[in-house]
């Protein structure tokens, strides 16, 4: 049928202009010329250099050094050497317990967020106003905070609960705290949508059958807000996995995620195909994960 | 005793459902409690150490000074770096509420085939955004031989943000009522004067929403600035070096400057917080 | 010249337009004439196309085939702002950011008539549709009648030829609907405009109109006046649409000079056949309740048979009496309040009635 334009932003069925060949033509032009800035501006600054970068991940060497030739050790190297694959676990491990810490605590407070009628929208703003500021400083935060004469250390002092300051900062546990914190908004907000779209007549019903709070909530409330479960579970684990600013700021040596490699590649390093390679890989995981969300959470819908 | 739970039924009576856990008990509102406490309390310390008179980051603080913003107010490189986030984020805002107005309409208003690629096509950067964007940016630049610098971190931050952009218009204009367009075009006026009369004034709400959305983005932005901006800085890169070889609380205050900004924007965007919400369902 | 002179009685012409949507055929070979100033209705049910007609009137929609003449000027092909019709939408369409004035004097800005002109014809119109005073409201804070109100005043202040109508009165409630309906008919005799109107509520239609035209499925089923639908169907669909009636099926058995015979076994009718009937034919006979006469005065009435009563309901004004006939069929027959009759269920009883108040249809 070509482009038609609608008369509707919805797909309201009945009313479609039928139009005259020169009229479709013109309609087709103005789409097109509507679309071209964004379309050509993803074309060239999304599409081409991911290209680009696919390309430079098959090079043999840096351009300005030799020409290059075309290889697949920097592939090889990604996946075979014992190296990266333990950093790319360590990264898989991070953000799986991130996400899982994440989801535990989070969901309580989304529950309330959801269910509570007055204030809802003033408290939620609240909670995100500390998550507008930019991720350098929420890092720079946990610096602060865990630094063997940072506050938690000196609280704890205080209390007489250590001897000694505890070694809280570059080490794998400031890393799961600087994630854990960064990406609070990114769990809160899935679930509380999830959670606000369940019926509560639903709810009624099952209290109606026998069911006290809890199994109400076990066996009907969680299971519905499914589809918000996966989506926050998946952008917190797609966001931790390329964190740069966590591990870098708050980690320890060995405690390199496959981000913070790439990161130092390219800032200290020279191996720049290597790094690319590892990038494409991280990007190759970043469209799975995003495809696996569609997919399971179309499947996970329930209608009613 | 009587009084209390007389009082708590009447108080909590939206809350006091049989069929969920009770909302109002203590140990709800104590995890609440901490759960606030510990989501303020990072950036509550950052800015209280902006005025600690001490050079190191020992707790308790040991004396009130302004010292700290009177260096940085001095200092020539955090006021460029400000300076150039300033710029970048505003013509980040203009390119992608330009780009994305239209490819909004595009989206909605027309169908075609490919329309559904196109749908996820833009949302593919938000996916990918992060260290993956920024290295192809890089090589695709130092390849097609542009200098990086403030020109190209514009180009980079508007690919990354503009779908952001194209998502709230697209919730606003998705729920456009066309019989309003209709009814101008039945009275007289043509297309280009429903658009400036109706169209615009009526999704103008959305396209702030967004346009502030994105500015507060482009300004907090770190990553993509980092490898873009070359031999100059934005603030969140300035404090990130800050950060990584000259720790002082003059870090801080640069930072409680960025905080401060952010701080406005959020003001200014939660009067436009429902536009904000769709991006999220 | 008598041609010409007839051209002129018509605002509204429709010729010939078919419409499809996709593969599906949405209007099928609509021919249709509105008077100049007449109040005309759509009349059908959800679903027949009749919206798609008006749209195309207003130029919302271009026909796949066929033309629309808008006082003799081909239109078919042209868009809403190049017409001299105006629509009155579905949800009234009211400009939310506009006050009530700004949405009346819109069609008027565009136009760009002088201030003064627009602020008198405004003021003139809104104290036709009895709002004056509301200038500076807003239509979040207007009751629904009230909203409508302004949604008219804004199509009729720029006087086009021809009003259009999209079932606006659907969201009032009943008792509102009917004031609004009576104040419509008062407005568009003191106007002279003509007014095309769609609805699927044949009350409505039957109130307000001049003539209606009974649209179904796509087709042009009848266009009449208000009596000649009523009184004289002229397809099945038009009979049973309309008020209630009685079919009942059967085969033609004979006919001779606009009398048929029909045959609905095992027994036996005497209708009135106009239109094209022959021998064979497989027809409907259609008898309103209302004409359908009990017991005595049924053996005045020269067609006759006989029924058991099943049911009897009372409605006020009425009673309405199930008879089952012979063959099997129920016939509904209405009897007024005062009317006496002793039957009660179970009893047999002789239903009957005139010739000229039963009729085929195909």
């Amino acid at each position: 049928m070509g482009r038609t334009p609608l008369t509707s932003g919805t797909e309201r069925a009945v009313e479609r202009p039928c139009l005259s060949k020169k009229q479709e033509g013109r309609e087709n032009y103005k789409l097109t010329l509507i679309l071209l800035p964004g379309v050509a501006w993803l074309f060239f600054f999304y599409l081409i250099p991911t290209l680009v970068m696919f390309r430079y991940s098959l090079l043999s060497n840096m351009p300005h050094i030799a020409p290059p030739t075309f290889t697949l050790s920097n592939y090889l190297d990604a996946f075979c050497t014992t190296l990266y694959a333990r950093v790319f676990l360590r990264t898989a491990r991070l953000s799986t317990s991130v996400t899982a810490m994440l989801l535990l605590s989070c969901f309580p407070l989304a529950y309330y967020l959801a269910k509570k009628t007055r204030r809802q929208k003033e408290i939620l703003v609240l909670l995100m106003i500390p998550f507008w500021t930019s991720q350098v400083l929420r890092a720079f935060a946990w610096m602060i905070l865990l630094g063997r004469s940072g506050m938690v250390n000196v609280l704890l002092g205080r209390l007489y609960l250590l001897t000694e300051p505890l070694r809280l900062l570059y080490n794998w546990r400031a890393v799961t705290m600087g994630l854990f914190y960064s990406y609070i908004p990114y769990m809160i907000l899935p679930l509380y949508a999830a959670i606000g779209r369940v019926d509560e007549a639903l709810l009624e019903a099952s209290a109606g059958l026998g069911a006290n709070r809890w199994q109400t909530l076990w066996n009907v409330t969680i299971p519905l807000s499914l589809p918000g479960i996966v989506s926050g579970a998946a952008l917190v684990f797609v966001a931790s996995f390329t964190d740069v600013l966590s591990p870098t700021l708050l980690g320890g040596p060995s405690d390199e995620m496959i981000s913070s490699v790439i990161f130092n590649t390219f800032t200290m390093g020279s191996n720049w195909p290597l790094g690319s390679a590892l990038s494409f890989i991280l990007f190759a995981v970043l469209l799975l994960a995003a495809a696996l969300i569609m997919v399971i959470s179309s499947q996970v819908r329930y209608e009613t | 005793m009587k009084h209390r739970e007389a009082r708590k039924v009447v108080n909590s009576r939206q809350e006091f459902r049989q069929y969920m856990p009770d909302l109002n008990t203590l140990a709800y509102k104590l995890y609440m409690g901490c759960f606030l406490l510990f989501i303020f309390a990072p950036i509550v310390v950052v800015v209280l150490y902006a005025f600690n008179s001490s050079r190191y980051f020992v707790w308790p603080i040991k004396g009130f000074s302004l010292e700290w913003f009177r260096q940085a107010w001095h200092n020539r490189l955090l006021i460029e770096a400000f300076t150039n986030s300033a710029i970048i984020a505003l013509a980040t805002t203009a390119l992608c509420t330009a780009i994305g107005t239209l490819m909004s309409f595009g989206l909605v208003r027309f169908r075609f085939r490919g329309r559904g690629f196109l749908n996820i096509l833009v949302l593919l950067p938000v996916v990918t955004y992060g260290i993956v964007s920024s290295i192809s940016l890089l090589l695709f630049f130092d390849v097609v031989h542009i200098q990086r610098g403030i020109g190209a971190t514009i180009l980079g931050h508007t690919t990354f943000l503009f779908p952001f952009a194209v998502i709230i218009i697209n919730g606003r204009l998705a729920n456009f009522d066309v019989s309003l367009e209709e009814a101008a075009m039945d009275l007289g006026a043509r297309p280009v004067r429903v658009f400036v009369d109706i169209t615009l004034p009526l999704i103008m709400p959305a396209i702030v929403a967004g346009a502030l959305l994105v500015f507060t983005l482009s300004f907090d932005d770190f990553i993509l600035s980092f490898f873009l901006i070359g031999n100059t800085n934005t603030l969140p890169v300035y404090i990130f070096g800050l950060i990584r070889y000259f720790m002082t609380p003059a870090v801080n205050a640069a930072a409680t400057a960025l905080i401060g900004v952010t701080m406005i924007f959020v003001v200014l965007i939660s009067f436009f917080f429902r536009e904000i919400r769709t991006i999220w369902e | 010249m008598e041609e010409a002179i007839a051209q002129d009685r018509y605002d509204v012409e429709v010729r010939n337009v078919t419409h499809f949507y996709g593969r599906t055929k949405v209007l099928d070979e609509i021919n249709l004439k509105v008077r100049k100033g007449e109040f005309f209705s759509l009349l059908g049910p959800s679903g027949a196309g009749k919206t798609t007609l008006l749209r195309i009137i207003g130029g919302f929609v271009f026909p796949t085939r066929g033309s629309v003449y808008i006082q003799n000027e081909r239109m078919d092909h042209r868009p809403p702002y190049q017409r001299n019709t105006t629509m009155v939408f579905q949800h009234l369409a009211l400009f939310p950011h506009m006050n009530v004035f700004d949405n009346v004097a819109y069609g008027l800005k565009v136009r760009r008539r002088p201030w003064q002109e627009i602020a008198r014809r405004v003021a003139e119109v809104l104290e036709l549709v009895k709002l004056t005073g509301f200038e500076n409201r807003y239509p979040k804070q207007l009751s629904g009648g009230q909203q409508q109100r302004v949604a008219l005043a804004r199509s009729i202040v720029v006087e086009p030829s021809v009003v259009l109508f999209d079932e606006p009165l659907g969201s009032l409630d009943l008792k509102l609907r009917r004031e609004m309906e009576v104040e419509l008919k008062n407005l568009q005799r003191v106007l002279g405009t003509t007014f095309i109107y769609v609805t699927h509520d044949q009350e409505e239609a039957l109130t307000m109109s001049d003539r209606i035209g009974v649209i179904n499925e796509g087709r042009l089923e009848q266009v009449g006046t208000v009596e000649e639908i009523y009184e004289k169907p002229r397809t099945r669909f038009v009979a049973d649409f309309i008020g209630d009636t009685n079919l009942i099926e059967g085969k033609v058995v004979s006919i001779q000079d606009q009398v048929a015979t029909l045959r609905a076994a095992p027994l036996t009718f005497v209708a009135e056949a106009r239109g094209d009937f022959r021998e064979g034919y497989l027809v409907c006979l259609s008898v309103r309740p209302e004409k359908v006469r009990l017991g005595e005065a049924a053996e005045a009435c020269p067609v006759r048979c006989q029924g058991i009563v099943q049911d009897i309901i009372y409605t006020g004004a009425k009673r309405r009496y199930l008879v089952r006939l012979e063959n099997g069929r129920t016939l509904k027959a209405d009897v007024l309040a005062g009317e006496a009759t002793a039957f009660t269920v179970g009893d047999e009883v002789s239903v009957g009635w005139q010739g000229q108040d039963a009729y085929l249809l195909r």
